[in-house]
C-alpha cells in the first residue's frame, strides 16, 4: 500500500521552478531517502507534503486521501523533523514535546504518556526537566525528533536530522530511525550524508534541479552506472600468478596484473571474493591487501548530475 | 485612465459648485474664477506627457486647492485627495503612497466636512487604485501578447527557413549521391565493362580461326564481368552508412564547425559502448546538444564548450558544458522545454545547471 | 482547546524571559522614581495659591441679597480670602484686575453677579469663581424659596453650614491634585502599556526566527487558533506587567490611583490590546527590522508627545492637539479624568478608539497572514 503518492507535483516561485513535475510513491514501511544537493527542491517538496506550501500544480495523497482537501487528516498523520532545530529554548524538554503533542489534540493522561514515551524513545527521559539551552547539539536534535513523534504519525519526514552533531549522537539517531521504522512508521529521510542514506534507506530518489533523476533501491541506483566491480588485491611478489585459474572463477571478466597489484574486474552481483582468495592462497600468493571498488551513491550522484552533493 | 481621473475631478467640482451655489444666494465671482483655474490646471495634466512638468502641475493643482480651501471655501479640500492620488501614481504607484495620500489631508479637514471627505476620498481611492490596477494589467497583457506575437513570428520564420533548408539539402544530397554513383560506376564498372566488351569482340573475331584463343578470351571476359558485378554490389552496399558512425561523426562535425566558425574551443569525448545508442536516441541527443550549444553561445559568454557522450550501464548521459558565466537561477524558456519534451519522448530527463557555467545534461534510459 | 494550549505556552515562555521583566517592570518603576522625585517641585500646588484678593462693588439694594452677601463674605474671609470693597478712588474694578492687583472683581446688582477673573492669576480666580458660583446658586435657591415660604427661607439663609458647602469644591482638596509621583505613576504605566507593541512584533516573527513556525504550521492547529491564542496571551502577560507596575506604584510609592479601579483597568487593558495589535500589524506590514524601528520611533515620539516625560497641561495649543494624537496622551487624559474628576464617561471614547484601532490592526494582520503561505 502506498502511504504517500505524489503526482506531477510542480512548485514555482515566480519564474523559478523549484519542483518540476515530480511523481513518486512511498510504500508503507519504507525508509525513503531524498538525495540531492542544497536547493535541489527537497525541502520544497517536503513543505508541500506538510501543507506548508501550496503546490502550483499536481496532487499529493496521504493514505489514499488528497491532502489539499483533507488538510487536517494529513497533518494529524504526518510528523516533521525540520532541518533547523525548532524548539523553544526557554521551555523544558518535557514542555516542548507536550506542547507540540497537545496541538495534535492529545490531552490529559494520554498526553503525559505519549510525551514521556517520546522522550524515552530519544533517550532524554532523565533530562525532561532541563532547558534545551543547556543541551548539546545532539541532544537538541534528539529533542527535535521527539517533538515530531509524540502524536504517533504514520509518516515521519526527517529533513537533515543529523546536521552538525557528534558521531555518537548520529548513530543514536540512525538507530532510532530504524526502530521507528520497525514500529510501523513510514519515513522520508533527507540527508547530505551519503553513508547515512546508504545505511538506512530502503528506497532512494535522486533529486536535482527539482526533478527526480533516478529512483530505486541502492543496488538499482548503483546498477545505473555499472554492473561490474573492481577487486584490487595487493600481493608481495608476482612470481606464480594463477591468472588463467582466476579467469575461470564465476563472474570474473578480466584479470590484469600491474606490479604488485592484481586488478580483477568482476560482475557486480556475484559474490566471488572468497573463491578468488582461496585460489590465491592455494597458489601460495602472499596477500597484502584486498580492496573492493564498488560504486557508491556518491559516484552515482556525481555521474548523473555532474556535481558533488555537498557543493 | 486619464478620462476616468478627469471624470472624477469633474464630478467633484460639479458637486462643490452645486453645493456652494445652492447654499449661497448670490454667485460669487471668485468661485467662477477658481473653478476655471482648476479646470485649466487639470486639463493640462493629461495633455502634458512628460513626467516632470506633469508632476509640477499636479503639485500646483494640489497647492491651489489647499489655497482655495483656506481663502474661499473648505469644500475645495474635497478635490485634494484626487490630486494627491495622481501624485502618488506619478511617484511610482506604491500602495503606501496611496494610503498616505488618503490619510494625510485628514488633519486639515474641518470637522463638519470629515464625513463627506472620507466618503469622497475613499471613493476616489477606489477609482484610482482600481483604475491603475486595471491599466497595469492591460499593459501587462499587451506586453505578453506582443511577446507572443513576436515569438510566433520568429518560430514561423525559423520553420520556413528550416523547410527551405531541408528541401535544399535533400536536393544537394541527391545530387551529390548521383555524382558519386556515376563517378564510381564510371571509374570501376565502366572500365571493367569496356575491358570485357573488347575481349568479347576479339573472341567473336577469332571464333572461326582459333577456337582455343577465342575460348580463352571469352573466359577472361566472363571473369571481368563477374568482378564488375561484385564491384557493383560493393558500391551499392557502401552507400548505407553505419548508424553509430553517423551519430558520433555528426557530433564530431558539429564540434569542428563550432571551433571554426565561432570564437570558442569545442571538444568532444565519448565513453562506453556507443554502439547501443539507437538512431532515435542519437537524434534526440544531437538536437538537444545543438539547442544547448546555441544557448551557451547566446547567454553563456563562454570561451570553451565541452561535449560528452557517456554510455552507462542503464543510462545514456549526454552533457554539454561551458566555462562561461552561467546563471544563478535558470528560467525555463522555450528551448529548455523543447529539450525536456524530446527527452521525455524517450523516457529521459534534462537537467540544466547554471552554477558554474551552463551544464545541460540529457539522461536517456535504455 | 488549542487556543488555550497555545496561550498557556506563550505566557509561560514570555514570563520566563528575564529581559522582558527587566524592561517591562524595572524600567518604568525606576523611571517613575527618578522623574517623580526630581520633578516634584513642578507639581506642588500649595505654594502657587497665595493671597486670594477679591474686589467687589455692591450696587444692589435688595435686602435679601445684601444680607446673604454679608454672611457669605464673612465666611470666606475666615477662609483667608481678602475682600475689598471698591473704593470711590478706584473708578474701574476691571482695570484693577488687568493690572494684576486683585485676583477677581465682582459686581453685585439686583440682576445678579458680574464676575471678572484675572487671566494672570488663573488658579486664584478659579477658586473664587467656584465659591461665587456656589453663592449664586444658594442665593437663587433662597429667593425662589422666599417667594413660597418666607420662614423656610430664613432658615436656609441663617444656616451656618456655608463653610462645608463651599469647601467641598473639588479642586480645593489638596489631596486630589496629582503630585509628581502620582502623575508619573500614571504616565509610566500608560507608556509601558504602549511598549507592549514590541512584544507584539515578535509574536510571530519570533516563531519564524526560532524555526518553530514550521512546526506550528505543520500541526493541525489552524492559523486562526494560533493567532487568537498568541494575541490573547501577549495581551494578558503585558497587562500583567502593567498591573504589577500599577500595584507597585500604589503600595511602594503611595501613588494615588483614585477609587475607580475597574475603569482604570479597562482603559489600561484597551491600551495594551491596542499596543499588541499595533506591533503585530506592523510586523506584517513591514519586513525585517523595519517594523521594530518604526515601533521604537513611534513609542518614543508618542511617549514624549503624550506627556510621559513632562506633563503637558495646555490642551488648547498646537502641542495639546498633538498630544491628542498619542495613545499615551489620550490614555493619560482619560485616567486623569477618572482618578481626579470621577469622570467615568471620559474613559469610554478612549476605550472605544483604542479598540477600534486594535481591531483595524488585527484585521490587517489576519488578512495578510491568511494570504501568506507560511506564518
Amino acid at each position: 500500500m502506498n502511504v504517500l503518492e505524489i503526482h506531477n507535483l510542480t512548485k514555482k516561485f515566480g519564474d523559478f521552478i523549484a519542483v518540476d513535475n515530480i511523481t513518486l510513491n512511498v510504500r508503507e514501511g519504507e525508509i525513503f531517502g531524498f538525495l540531492g544537493a542544497n536547493g535541489a527542491g527537497k525541502s520544497t517538496t517536503i513543505n508541500m507534503i506538510c501543507s506548508l506550501l501550496r503546490s502550483t500544480k499536481g496532487e499529493i495523497s496521504l493514505l489514499g486521501r488528497t491532502i489539499a482537501t483533507n488538510v487536517k487528516f494529513a497533518k494529524m498523520n504526518t510528523g516533521i523533523v525540520p532541518q533547523d532545530i525548532s524548539i523553544y529554548e526557554n521551555m523544558t524538554a518535557y514542555e516542548n514535546v507536550s506542547f507540540f503533542a497537545g496541538l495534535y489534540g492529545l490531552r490529559g493522561t494520554l498526553l503525559k504518556e505519549r510525551t514521556e514515551e517520546a522522550l524515552e524513545f530519544v533517550g532524554l527521559a532523565d533530562k525532561h526537566k532541563s532547558f534545551p539551552k543547556n543541551f548539546s547539539g545532539g541532544m537538541k536534535r534528539r529533542l527535535n525528533i521527539a517533538c515530531a513523534i509524540a502524536h504517533r504519525p504514520k509518516l515521519i519526514i526527517m529533513d537533515e536530522p543529523t546536521v552538525g552533531i557528534d558521531p555518537q549522537s548520529r548513530n543514536y539517531i540512525l538507530n532510532s530511525v530504524k526502530k521507528l521504522n520497525q514500529m510501523g512508521c513510514t519515513i522520508i529521510y533527507t540527508s547530505h550524508y551519503m553513508e547515512e542514506v546508504e545505511e538506512i534507506c530502503t528506497q532512494i530518489a535522486i533529486i536535482d534541479h527539482g526533478k527526480i533523476i533516478a529512483e530505486g533501491t541502492k543496488e538499482q541506483l548503483k546498477a545505473i552506472i555499472t554492473d561490474t566491480k573492481d577487486i584490487w588485491i595487493g600481493i608481495k611478489a608476482a612470481d606464480t600468478l594463477p591468472i588463467d585459474q582466476l579467469k575461470q572463477i564465476q563472474g570474473v571478466m578480466t584479470v590484469r596484473h600491474e606490479e604488485n597489484t592484481i586488478k580483477i574486474n568482476s560482475k557486480g552481483e556475484v559474490n566471488n571474493l572468497n573463491l578468488i582468495i582461496q585460489q590465491l592462497i592455494k597458489d601460495d600468493v602472499e596477500i597484502r591487501s584486498v580492496e573492493e571498488q564498488a560504486p557508491n551513491l556518491e559516484t552515482v550522484f556525481l555521474t548523473l548530475t555532474g556535481r558533488n552533493l555537498r557543493d | 485612465m486619464d478620462i476616468w481621473i478627469i471624470g472624477n475631478k469633474a464630478g467633484l467640482l460639479c458637486y462643490i459648485i452645486a453645493v456652494s451655489c445652492f447654499m449661497a444666494p448670490t454667485v460669487d465671482s471668485w468661485y467662477l474664477l477658481t473653478s476655471l483655474i482648476y479646470l485649466c490646471l487639470n486639463i493640462a495634466v493629461p495633455i502634458l506627457k512628460q513626467s516632470t512638468p506633469n508632476r509640477l502641475l499636479v503639485v500646483a493643482s494640489a497647492t491651489f486647492t489647499i489655497a482655495c480651501a483656506y481663502q474661499l471655501d473648505p469644500l475645495f479640500l474635497l478635490l485634494l485627495p484626487v490630486s494627491l492620488y495622481e501624485l502618488a501614481w506619478l511617484l511610482g504607484g506604491n500602495k503606501n503612497w496611496f494610503a498616505l495620500a488618503f490619510v494625510l489631508p485628514v488633519p486639515l479637514i474641518p470637522s463638519p466636512l470629515v464625513a463627506i471627505y472620507l466618503l469622497v476620498a475613499f471613493l476616489s481611492l477606489l477609482l484610482h487604485v482600481g483604475g491603475h490596477a486595471a491599466t497595469e494589467k492591460l499593459a501587462r497583457v499587451y506586453r505578453v501578447q506582443e511577446k507572443m506575437r513576436e515569438d510566433i513570428q520568429k518560430l514561423t520564420r525559423s520553420l520556413n527557413e528550416n523547410n527551405e533548408y531541408m528541401r535544399q539539402s535533400e536536393y544537394t544530397i541527391k545530387l551529390e549521391e548521383r555524382n558519386r554513383l556515376s563517378q564510381q560506376i564510371h571509374d570501376d564498372i565502366g572500365h571493367s565493362m569496356s575491358g570485357a566488351l573488347i575481349q568479347m569482340e576479339a573472341s567473336r573475331r577469332l571464333l572461326a580461326t582459333d577456337q582455343m584463343k577465342a575460348s580463352e578470351l571469352l573466359h577472361n571476359a566472363i571473369s571481368i564481368s563477374k568482378e564488375g558485378l561484385e564491384r557493383i554490389r560493393l558500391t551499392l552496399k557502401d552507400q548505407k552508412p553505419k548508424s553509430e558512425e553517423l551519430g558520433i561523426n555528426r557530433l564530431r562535425l558539429m564540434v569542428d564547425e563550432l571551433s571554426a566558425k565561432q570564437a570558442v574551443t569545442a571538444t568532444l569525448a565519448h565513453e562506453g559502448d556507443i554502439d547501443i545508442i539507437t538512431p532515435i536516441q542519437w537524434k534526440i541527443i544531437q538536437q538537444n546538444m545543438i539547442e544547448a550549444i546555441t544557448n551557451s553561445l547566446k547567454h553563456g559568454n563562454a570561451s570553451g564548450i565541452h561535449i560528452e557522450v557517456h554510455v552507462l550501464n542503464k543510462f545514456i548521459k549526454a552533457v554539454v558544458t561551458d566555462n562561461g558565466i552561467g546563471s544563478g537561477k535558470v528560467v525555463k524558456g522555450l528551448g529548455i522545454t523543447g529539450m525536456e519534451e524530446r527527452a521525455a519522448s524517450a523516457g529521459g530527463t534534462v537537467i540544466v545547471d547554471g552554477t558554474k557555467g551552463f551544464r545541460v545534461t540529457t539522461l536517456l534510459p535504455f | 482547546m488549542n487556543i488555550l494550549n497555545i496561550a498557556m505556552k506563550e505566557m509561560k515562555s514570555s514570563l520566563r524571559e528575564p529581559r522582558t521583566f527587566l524592561f517591562m517592570m524595572a524600567f518604568p518603576i525606576v523611571l517613575m522614581l527618578i522623574l517623580g522625585t526630581a520633578l516634584s517641585n513642578a507639581f506642588s500646588s500649595s505654594t502657587l495659591v497665595g493671597d486670594l484678593k477679591l474686589l467687589y462693588n455692591n450696587q444692589a439694594d435688595n435686602k435679601q441679597l445684601i444680607q446673604a452677601w454679608q454672611i457669605f463674605s464673612t465666611e470666606i474671609e475666615q477662609q483667608g480670602i481678602i475682600i475689598t470693597p471698591l473704593s470711590s478712588t478706584e473708578a474701574n474694578g476691571v482695570e484693577d484686575i488687568s493690572n494684576n492687583k486683585y485676583a477677581a472683581y465682582v459686581e453685585l446688582s439686583n440682576e445678579g453677579l458680574k464676575y471678572y477673573g484675572s487671566s494672570k492669576r488663573m488658579i486664584e480666580s478659579n477658586i473664587i469663581q467656584g465659591m461665587l458660583t456656589a453663592f449664586a446658586d444658594r442665593y437663587n435657591l433662597a429667593t425662589s424659596t422666599l417667594t413660597v415660604d418666607p420662614s423656610k427661607a430664613e432658615a436656609i439663609l441663617g444656616n451656618t453650614d456655608w463653610k462645608d458647602d463651599l469647601i467641598h469644591e473639588t479642586s480645593l482638596d489638596p489631596n486630589k491634585t496629582p503630585g509628581s509621583i502620582d502623575y508619573y505613576a500614571i504616565a509610566m504605566t500608560t507608556m509601558i502599556a504602549l511598549y507592549a507593541s514590541l512584544s507584539g512584533i515578535y509574536l510571530f516573527r519570533g516563531e519564524r526566527t526560532r524555526n518553530t513556525a514550521i512546526r506550528l504550521m505543520a500541526s493541525p492547529a489552524s492559523k486562526g487558533e494560533l493567532f487568537t491564542g498568541k494575541v490573547l496571551a501577549c495581551t494578558i502577560t503585558n497587562l500583567l506587567f502593567v498591573l504589577i507596575v500599577v500595584l507597585f506604584s500604589k503600595f511602594a510609592f503611595k501613588a494615588y490611583w483614585g477609587d475607580h479601579y475597574g475603569m482604570v483597568f479597562l482603559v489600561l487593558a484597551s491600551e495594551v490590546i491596542l499596543s499588541v495589535s499595533l506591533g503585530l500589524g506592523l510586523s506584517y506590514l513591514f519586513k525585517g527590522e523595519t517594523a521594530r524601528s518604526i515601533v521604537m520611533i513611534f513609542t518614543q515620539i508618542a511617549s514624549f508627545v503624550g506627556g510621559a516625560y513632562s506633563p503637558i497641561q495646555d490642551t488648547e495649543s498646537f502641542m495639546g492637539f498633538i498630544t491628542n494624537l498619542s495613545p499615551i496622551g489620550w490614555a493619560n487624559k482619560a485616567l486623569m479624568n477618572i482618578i481626579y474628576a470621577d469622570d467615568l464617561i471620559a474613559a469610554l471614547p478612549v476605550i472605544g478608539v483604542n479598540l477600534a484601532f486594535a481591531t483595524t490592526f488585527l484585521v490587517i494582520s489576519n488578512v495578510i497572514m491568511r494570504k501568506r503561505e507560511a506564518i
